[in-house]
């Protein structure tokens, strides 16, 4: 019979330090897809994904095992990315010379509702949202993501970001107005 | 009210399925660096032992300094006088043992 997170947690806590692998081996596809949410370049999404499963080691203590491991370690992940999304500010002023042909059929698809097919498409239309993600500051990115796309509460955001209620909802009024900004900018870019 | 655009925007990146692809052994990675963090830095150890004996001896000779101060006989200038009249006259009282 496989070992609990509980059982894992504790073997690690004893001084067992291999119990943490299959810990890592059971959440890491879930830590992958949160952190490629955040960073487009693999060697930058392995930097987060290995930081997150450092820094999950080295405060594993501070788990008091209230709610399940997975969102601890997810609350964890997120506030790694964040801190990812502030240390790479300098790269957001970008251009979207760099836009594909077809991500650029992605930008006339999104007033249609018009849903992605094949992988082809799936890739496109997500390399065309990271692309529009990366041109905003780290606080509206991070509110975006977690408000609108993965439709966290209020009440959630602030608890994974450390912000007051007050301040997400403030957050989320510019984040949305520089979202317009940037699709704006962005067809303009297009049509120009 | 909300933009339709974005809207349209953020339900095309709700329906993307999530990317949960991983490096071939990238636990194996993980591992790696956690146990190279737990390897024990021989100077660190060393400066640690050297920094725990230093203050030992500090210690050590606070405790002794207080104890000369407020145990030993020798506080009053009578008796320092009487020892230096001894130590003085010791070469002269040839037969007495020391």
């Amino acid at each position: 019979m496989d070992a609990t997170d509980a059982d894992l947690i504790k073997a690690v806590l004893a001084g067992d330090t291999a119990s943490f692998e299959p810990l890592v081996v059971k959440y890491q596809p879930r830590v992958f897809a949160t952190a490629r949410k955040y960073a487009r370049l693999e060697s930058e999404i392995e930097d987060i994904v290995q930081e997150v499963f450092l820094k999950a080691f080295n405060k594993l203590n501070t788990f008091r095992g209230e709610s399940p491991f997975e969102h601890w370690l997810m609350k964890l992940t997120v506030r790694t990315c964040y801190d990812f999304l502030r240390s790479h500010q300098r790269n957001r002023e970008q251009t979207f010379s760099d836009i594909t042909e077809q991500e650029s059929s992605w930008l006339e698809k999104i007033p249609s509702g018009i849903q992605p097919n094949d992988e082809h498409e799936v890739n496109a239309a997500r390399a065309l949202l990271q692309k529009l993600l990366e041109t905003l500051p780290s606080q509206s990115r991070m509110v975006i993501q977690l408000l609108e796309i993965e439709e966290k509460s209020l009440k959630e955001i602030a608890e994974i970001t450390g912000w007051s209620i007050s301040l997400v909802k403030v957050r989320a009024f510019r984040a949305r107005a520089a979202m317009r900004k940037a699709l704006e900018k962005l067809e303009k870019g297009k049509y120009l | 009210m909300k933009d339709p655009r974005l809207q349209r925007l953020n339900q095309l990146a709700r329906s993307l399925p999530a990317d949960e692809r991983v490096p071939y052994a990238f636990e194996k990675r993980v591992m790696a660096h956690i146990r190279s963090g737990l390897q024990p830095d021989a100077w660190g150890v060393w400066s640690r032992l050297m920094w725990r004996a230093a203050m030992t001896c500090v210690a050590i000779s606070i405790f002794a300094g207080a104890w000369a101060r407020f145990e030993s006989p020798v506080s009053s200038p009578e008796l320092l006088a009487a020892d230096l009249e001894e130590a003085v006259f010791a070469p002269v009282h040839e037969g007495e043992p020391w």
